[in-house]
């Protein structure tokens, strides 16, 4: 045989061995498609595969100006598939790795960590949580890097669990209103505030993702595609004013504090647009701390009887129907006077006030006066005394856009109740029930030039810049009252406040219009030493930009008229919106007293010709566009700022406007928060800036 | 006119691409499949390491795959019996690069076979390279030396050497590689009618590099526990069995394209396991059509060593289409459960730089044997006819 021949016969050979081969494999794929086609269906199906839900981000909440006030923030769970590493990665990675997750949850030793995973491991488990403990995003982004959690989910077992968790930045600033949601046993959404209320903008629309099991109860979307897609929940913007929210908090919990109250409200509302500005809740814990834990501005629990603050609807009432002048005198007798038997009016005076002018009655809050008239006028036609009060808005609930609104009540004759007491009663703030904030629509209107307005809270829904829905104050009584009737009731408002019984409040600066309250509570029909204050009002009197409802539930400290607890608040919260806001609207008369405003940081050109029209000295020293400032005497020397490319900019000084224009130039994503010069940034200056990185900033 | 310029066109082409069309064909039409289930099986690893960028493996895939075709392109240009020379040098450097290898290299799922090249992000597998190298060195040495390798044990040492220190090397990083190799290099040596008595010592050689492997590599746990699982009855690998639901849910006509589940499941989907998405995806249908194919190269490849009229070029295409069709029928096995785990890529199909630019430098290889070879004449025979034809050619557009 040839060696040509020979070659060939051999090559033949392995050619028909090969072929055996792939014989052989045909018939194995054979065998395991029919022969044994159903042992690997059924454990494919353990595998199994299912439709699950993803949620939607859920949308933000902003205040009036676009801060964020609740947002919603990825945290991951940690956990690891102890089964996948192989020993020889497991033996070299477990003792750095139990040290790095002991030294960052620091709620085990690595000795606990390391022995609970070979446990879970050796008993053959799939899934071992690490910590309960949330991980932030970027903490993620560390622990990636970690021996072991490197190799990644189908290597190193490690599992990353999305959990989106709630952040409201500015802490318990507004939390009750702001709110939570939650989910029952039945999958139905529960909560309050304006998450629970707006859950339906915010929530978005889940979507749906295929998930196949795998072992140890996990599931793990098969592809990245969604099936349906999520579409983003979309933010609620509000009208609060998140600097009015603080000072307001900070006002009102000063003054609870002071008086060791159950609870204290207090509102803000814009008077022309019917804007909520702030809503502030403290409730007192059992540790004496206060907290925004229930909206008594707007809940049934603090639908309670106004008192006195009521008496401006009954005045109101009684200058429509009858043509009284303020200046006729009643008798409010001597701080007593018996309409029935058993049915004894008090005045907070003992020696009560005799003979007074019916403007005095309202300044002074005589209940005896005020009832008398009331009494006098309509003893014989309750129903249409009680007929204004739809008139004003009072009867029926608001409408408001949060949920939970309490429900006004009045006694009405053929009521079980009804007595003839009630008339005397209802006429100064009792026997009814209305909520803080629906006395202060009523307080709107008046200061609203007689037209009763709805208070808003949510502005406008947004996608990104997009406007989707916007909302404006609904028109609910185009004038509550004649013109003569709201001409001498805010004349009587602003009484009130200049030698009444919230004279004390009284300031040069601006005017005060408002009424005190004072509810004497009754318990089982007898009075009992708990007091509700409160005061209702608006500033500046004579052009009304906010009006205001301060309320404080069981004063402890000694004193409880609402002249005394309440007032006081208003006053304070005035004082600073008065500063903040109302003077700011209205044109400068004050002369230039020659203060040079604060510079800090700037663009150099505008800085410049800043200083230059004002007059003042200064120096360029600078090579770049940006400057800090630096004052030596009464001079500005503009030093370098520096802005390069892909570094973090150092934009602490600038005002909100440069920062973002500097910040977003190196694409960056800000988060401003809070109004005046950047105090605070959470990047480094002088690190790099990765696109599309989010800084947080805080001004201040 | 039409017609003609298409005739001129097909002309065109048949001058570019030499030697065997079926192999062409077949390696064209295997490429185009490696595409579209890579592309499928990437998506998990796109959702893991590509941030979801699943064009990420398609394009660079599909770069890779053009590669490794320019590269056949080339080597099959060349005339086969430069190689016999430059297998040498090849085998003498790839020594050096599996040390490298095996000390400094990156390390990729657990062993470290890879070298990265300097100043770039590209890594490639000397393994490869060697495995070229060996290949082509032996078919070399096999024909130079047929007249006395009946009898004469100076004749075989050489082999046995390079067979042993090679497998042995490749052994330390990468033991179903070297495995693979031995094999082919044994088949080679019984096709270049080494003697019973010979093929014996190899065997000692292979058991020999086998241990040296065993000892001082890094795959000796691997090894143990693919193989123990392979040889126990009722505890089945993880990842078999996820290969054979694979299999088995593909059915006849299979799951159709891009629909693989267990592509999440099973490691390395789009390499290890690429016989498992064509199974579940195409079926049963796409799996023969796979083996078919591999079955028309090697049909074709055993033609060109019949047809080449020297013992190299035989050889060479032997050794070439062996280690070739081997390595593709051991993938395929192995996924199917008749063989135990390894690693090994589907040549022509599964996802990787290295292994598809030396597979197209093989195929290269075995198309200029077969380019060169094809009319049984010598070099100088052939350049006259060349020349006369274009005489004539000349003489045609002249009249």
């Amino acid at each position: 045989m040839g060696v040509r021949r020979s070659i060939l016969v051999r090559v033949r050979l392995g050619f028909l061995v090969i072929v055996f081969l792939a014989i052989g494999i045909v018939v194995r794929i054979f065998d395991l498609q029919v022969a044994q086609g159903e042992k690997w269906r059924k454990a494919s199906e353990e595998y199994g595969l299912k439709f699950m839900k993803v949620e939607a981000t859920r949308g933000n909440i902003l205040s009036d100006d676009g801060s964020l006030m609740a947002v919603s923030l990825p945290f991951y769970q940690l956990a690891i598939d102890p089964s996948i590493p192989s020993d020889e990665l497991l033996n070299e990675t477990l003792d750095t790795v139990s040290y790095l997750l002991s030294d960052y949850f620091q709620d085990k030793t690595p000795e606990e960590y390391a022995a609970e995973i070979r446990e879970a491991r050796a008993s053959g488990r799939r899934y071992k949580l690490l910590s309960r403990q949330l991980v932030k995003y970027h903490h993620k982004k560390t622990m990636e890097d970690w021996p072991l959690f490197k190799e990644g989910r189908w290597r190193g077992g490690v599992l990353f669990e999305k959990v989106d968790k709630r952040f409201l930045p500015f802490g318990s600033l507004g939390r009750r209103m702001i709110g939570f949601t939650r989910f029952d046993s039945l999958n139905e959404v529960k909560g309050v505030g304006l998450e629970r209320s707006f859950h339906p903008k915010l929530a978005g629309v889940s979507g749906e993702a295929l998930y196949q099991r795998i072992p140890g109860g996990d599931w793990k979307p098969v592809d990245n595609d969604l099936e349906v897609k999520t579409e983003s929940g979309l933010d609620v913007q509000t009208t609060i004013d998140i600097h009015y929210q603080e000072i307001v908090t900070n006002v009102l919990n000063k003054h609870v504090r002071r008086h060791r109250a159950n609870y204290g409200v207090a509102i803000v509302m814009e008077v022309e647009t019917g804007e909520i500005k702030a809503m502030v809740n403290l409730s007192r814990t059992d540790n004496g701390q206060y907290v925004e834990d229930y909206n008594y501005a707007i809940g049934a629990q603090g639908t309670t009887e106004p008192g006195s603050t009521f008496k401006l609807a009954s005045f109101m009432a009684l200058l429509e129907e009858t043509n009284i002048s303020i200046d006729d005198t009643v008798n409010a007798h001597d701080g007593k006077f018996e309409f029935y038997e058993d049915c004894v009016m008090k005045d907070p005076v003992y020696y009560g006030y005799g003979k007074i002018p019916i403007r005095s009655v309202f300044e002074k809050s005589s209940n005896i006066g005020t009832s008398r008239l009331v009494f006098l006028h309509f003893m014989e036609k309750p129903e249409r005394f009680l007929g204004y009060f739809k008139q004003f808005g009072l009867s029926e609930p608001l409408g408001f856009q949060m949920m939970g609104e309490g429900k006004p009540f009045f006694n009405k004759p053929g009521d079980a109740n009804w007595s003839g007491c009630s008339l005397p009663w209802i006429s100064i703030g009792y026997e009814i029930k209305v909520s803080p904030l629906q006395l202060l629509t009523f307080y709107n209107a008046v200061a609203n030039n007689g037209k009763l307005i709805s208070p808003i809270i949510v502005k406008q829904i947004t996608r990104g810049n997009r406007t989707i829905e916007s909302y404006k104050a609904e028109v609910l009584n185009e004038k509550i009252c004649s013109d003569r009737t709201l001409g001498i009731i805010q004349d009587l408002l602003k009484g009130v406040a200049r030698r009444g019984t919230a004279r004390d409040i009284r300031t040069n600066q601006y005017q005060i219009a408002g009424k005190t309250g004072t509810t004497h509570k009754v318990v089982n029909g007898s009075y009992v030493d708990n007091y509700y204050a409160s005061f209702a009002g608006y500033f500046p009197a004579d052009n009304p930009k906010y009006s205001v409802m301060v309320a404080i539930d069981d004063p402890k400290n000694g004193d409880h008229y609402g002249g005394d607890v309440a007032a006081p608040v208003f006053r304070e919260i005035a004082d600073e919106l008065f500063v903040k806001g109302v003077e700011m609207t209205l044109p400068d008369t004050t002369k230039n007293d020659g203060i040079f405003p604060m510079i800090q940081a700037g663009y150099y050109k505008d800085l410049k010709k800043l200083s230059d029209e004002l007059g003042v000295k200064n120096v360029p020293m600078n090579t770049t566009e940006w400057v800090r400032a630096q004052t030596t005497g009464d001079t500005v020397l503009w030093t370098n700022n520096m802005v390069k490319e892909d570094i973090v900019p150092d934009v602490r000084g600038l005002t909100l406007k440069d920062a973002l224009y500097v910040l977003e130039n190196q694409g960056l994503k800000v988060r401003p928060r809070g109004n005046g010069r950047v105090l605070r940034q959470s990047l480094k200056p002088g690190s790099r800036a990765r696109k599309g990185r989010v800084i947080y900033i805080s001004l201040g | 006119m039409e017609a003609l310029e298409q005739d001129i066109e097909v002309k065109g082409i048949q001058r570019y691409l030499q030697g065997d069309k079926v192999i062409w064909a077949v390696s064209i039409i295997l490429s185009l499949i490696s595409i579209l289930v890579v592309y499928s099986a990437t998506g998990n690893l796109a959702y893991r390491s590509a941030g979801g960028d699943t064009e990420y493996f398609l394009t660079k895939h599909t770069v890779l795959i053009a590669l490794g075709f320019v590269a056949m392109y080339i080597c099959h240009r060349i005339d086969y019996r430069f190689y016999s020379r430059l297998s040498r040098y090849a085998l003498l450097a790839s020594i050096p690069l599996l040390i490298i290898a095996w000390q400094f290299g990156s390390t990729i799922n657990e062993a470290s076979r890879w070298i990265v090249i300097p100043f770039t992000s590209f890594s490639f597998q000397p393994s490869d390279f060697a495995k070229l190298a060996l290949i082509s060195n032996v078919a070399s040495m096999l024909s130079k030396r047929q007249m006395r390798i009946q009898d004469d044990q100076k004749a075989i040492n050489p082999m046995l050497f390079w067979c042993g220190i090679v497998c042995g090397l490749i052994g330390l990083t990468d033991w179903s590689s070297a495995s693979l190799l031995f094999l082919t290099c044994l088949l080679l040596f019984f096709i270049g009618r080494v003697p019973m008595r010979y093929l014996g010592m190899m065997l000692i050689v292979g058991a020999m590099a086998g241990s040296f492997a065993f000892t001082f590599g890094q795959r000796s746990q691997t090894v143990t526990s693919r193989l123990s699982s392979y040889m126990s009855e009722d505890k089945i690998s993880f990842q078999a069995e996820q290969a054979y639901i694979a299999v088995s849910t593909g059915g006849f006509a299979g799951k159709g394209a891009g629909k693989s589940t267990q592509r999440n499941f099973l490691p390395h989907p789009y390499s290890d396991f690429i016989f498992a998405i064509i199974v579940e995806e195409y079926g049963f249908v796409g799996a023969l059509v796979v083996i078919v194919a591999f079955l028309i190269i090697l049909y074709r490849g055993m033609l060109i060593v019949s047809k080449s009229n020297r013992a190299f070029g035989g050889l060479l295409a032997a050794g070439i289409t062996f280690s070739l069709v081997l390595q593709a029928f051991v993938h395929m096995g192995v996924v199917v459960g008749i063989l135990p785990i390894t690693g090994l890529p589907l040549p022509l199909l599964s996802m990787g730089g290295t292994s598809l630019l030396f597979t197209g430098m093989a195929l290269g290889m075995l198309l200029s044997v077969s380019r060169t070879d094809a009319l049984g004449m010598d070099d100088t025979l052939k350049r006259n006819i060349r020349r006369r034809e274009d005489t004539k050619k000349t003489t045609f557009s002249g009249v």
